[in-house]
């Protein structure tokens, strides 16, 4: 029996294809590990083969092992249990491909896949880890204290996400706060947002008056036509506050409004009528500006924010989403991490739909 | 998500669409849609009133037809889309290229007077 144990576990390990766990958490793997013909455990003792930072997991809370062909989960007595289908684990459990065990805030899910392809993808991962960590490293500081606060809260849909954003002091007087959403995400939605970002960033348009939102915007569709970016375009909300005028001058290239927030009033919204950028050469923008009372809070966020289906599989709108902005923690450092658990717990389970980027700047 | 070619005659398309136009839509229908617009050149409608999400990868879609169509001296009208997916098509400001009609004789009018 012992042979014949040891014969098909062998088999099970041959060629190509490998059992692997896939440790997952909040959306996002965190880990894979292989399954071999020794016996992995797990558990949140640093001794164990896969180490869970849980509270909800016990020091030794389970085995995987390949038994008869099988990936077999054994719960060992652990204390908050392990769960397959919503049904607590009481005897060794053969895990199907695909199918996941939930362990306290984390789900293991059974991959069976070949050796090569697990490296290829591992390789490709790794590469936009690096590309998503130079996407963030572009995106500024929060600035939690002074005349001008800002906090913001960004996260892609898939690893690497079409969104940027950015604020800076343009001379002594002015503070512009930009956001740019480049159609669909992905790599090269990635890209996309990178050159326009670092073109703003750099001030780099010819003969443009950074303080004037009409004319960047007018730059903006001349230098990036989607015709010359494989069919791609981008939304871009761009305002400038002057300090000493106390107000704000924007204008909207096809983006939705930015809302400002003023104690005891309701929510204004700051729209301009101006095409997506690139759609069309002969695109006009026009600017507005709006007075910025003392405390105001001004948001600027991405359709990924309220473009959200629920958990009854119902569409969110822009009027769901709106009552989330000015509340008693408007303009506070780690308000909009707040706003975005509040997008998420009415979302379906899951990772958004769409990028999710919200930037609030506060007004001493 | 599902396309439907209501009618080809030698002056109108009339397409309709069901579902959502999220990225997984389009991927669905992009080949279909173009397939079945863009080499006759004419005009086109499009029936919205089923499709329920209007994702900035479905504004693509529909933005690169109506400068294609533009480009031979024709339109493309959207009619009776949602209220949801109206606002996003106000939102990225397009109606002037790509016109929104309530309904069908609306639809017909705009492009005659075009």
């Amino acid at each position: 029996m012992a042979t014949e144990a040891t014969f098909s576990e062998a088999m099970a390990l041959r060629g190509d294809q490998r059992s692997y766990l896939v440790v997952v958490h909040d959306h996002e793997p965190e880990g894979r590990y292989t399954v071999g013909l020794e016996p992995l455990t797990v558990g949140r003792d640093t001794a164990r083969d896969i180490v869970l930072a849980d509270d909800k997991v016990s020091r030794l809370h389970l085995q995987v092992a390949i038994v008869g062909g099988e990936l077999v989960v054994h719960d060992l007595g652990s204390s908050n249990g392990t769960f397959l289908d919503g049904r607590r684990l009481t005897s060794p459990t053969p895990l199907p491909v695909g199918q996941w065990i939930q362990v306290g805030s984390r789900q293991l899910v059974h991959e069976r896949r070949s050796y090569r392809e697990v490296e290829r993808e591992d390789e490709l991962s790794r590469e936009i880890s690096k590309a998503r960590t130079y996407v963030e490293a572009l995106l500024p500081a929060p600035v939690p204290a002074g005349p001008i606060r800002t906090d913001w809260f960004h996260r892609p849909s898939l690893q690497l996400g079409g969104d940027v954003f950015n604020y800076d002091v343009l001379d002594d007087e002015h503070v512009v706060a930009y956001l740019i959403d480049v159609s669909g995400h992905g790599v090269s939605a990635a890209m996309h947002s990178v050159s326009v970002l670092n073109v703003l960033r750099q001030r780099a348009l010819p003969g443009t008056d950074f303080r004037d939102p009409a004319q960047v915007l007018t730059s903006l569709n001349a230098m990036f036509p989607m015709d010359a970016h494989d069919g791609m375009y981008f939304t871009i909300w761009y305002g400038v506050y002057s300090a000493t005028r106390r107000e704000l001058i924007f204008a909207s290239g096809g983006h939705h409004p930015a809302y400002l927030h003023s104690q005891g009033q309701p929510l204004t919204a700051l729209r301009t009528k101006g095409r997506i950028i690139g759609a069309l050469p002969e695109s006009n923008y026009a600017a507005d500006k709006v007075a910025v009372p003392s405390g105001a809070v001004l948001y600027l966020f991405s359709d990924g924010a309220f473009e959200i289906t629920d958990a009854a599989g119902q569409q969110c709108t822009l009027a769901d989403f709106l009552p989330l902005l000015g509340s008693e923690r408007a303009g506070s450092p780690g308000e909009t991490g707040e706003i975005y658990r509040g997008v998420r717990a009415r979302a379906k389970p899951g990772p958004l739909d769409d990028d999710f980027s919200l930037l609030a700047v506060g007004f001493e | 998500m599902e396309l439907t070619i209501q009618e080809q005659s030698d002056t109108l398309t009339r397409v309709v669409l069901i579902g959502r136009l999220d990225t997984m839509g389009v991927e669905r229908v992009e080949t279909q849609f173009n397939a079945a617009i863009a080499p006759r050149g004419q005009n086109a409608v499009l029936d919205f009133s089923g499709v329920s999400f209007l994702s900035s990868m479905g504004i693509r879609m529909l933005l690169t037809m109506a400068r294609t169509l533009s480009r031979r001296g024709a339109r493309l009208v959207l009619q009776a889309p949602q209220p949801f997916v109206l606002e996003s098509i106000r939102h990225a400001s397009l109606e002037d290229l790509i016109p929104v009609a309530g309904n069908e004789a609306e639809a017909l009018a705009l492009l005659q007077k075009a």
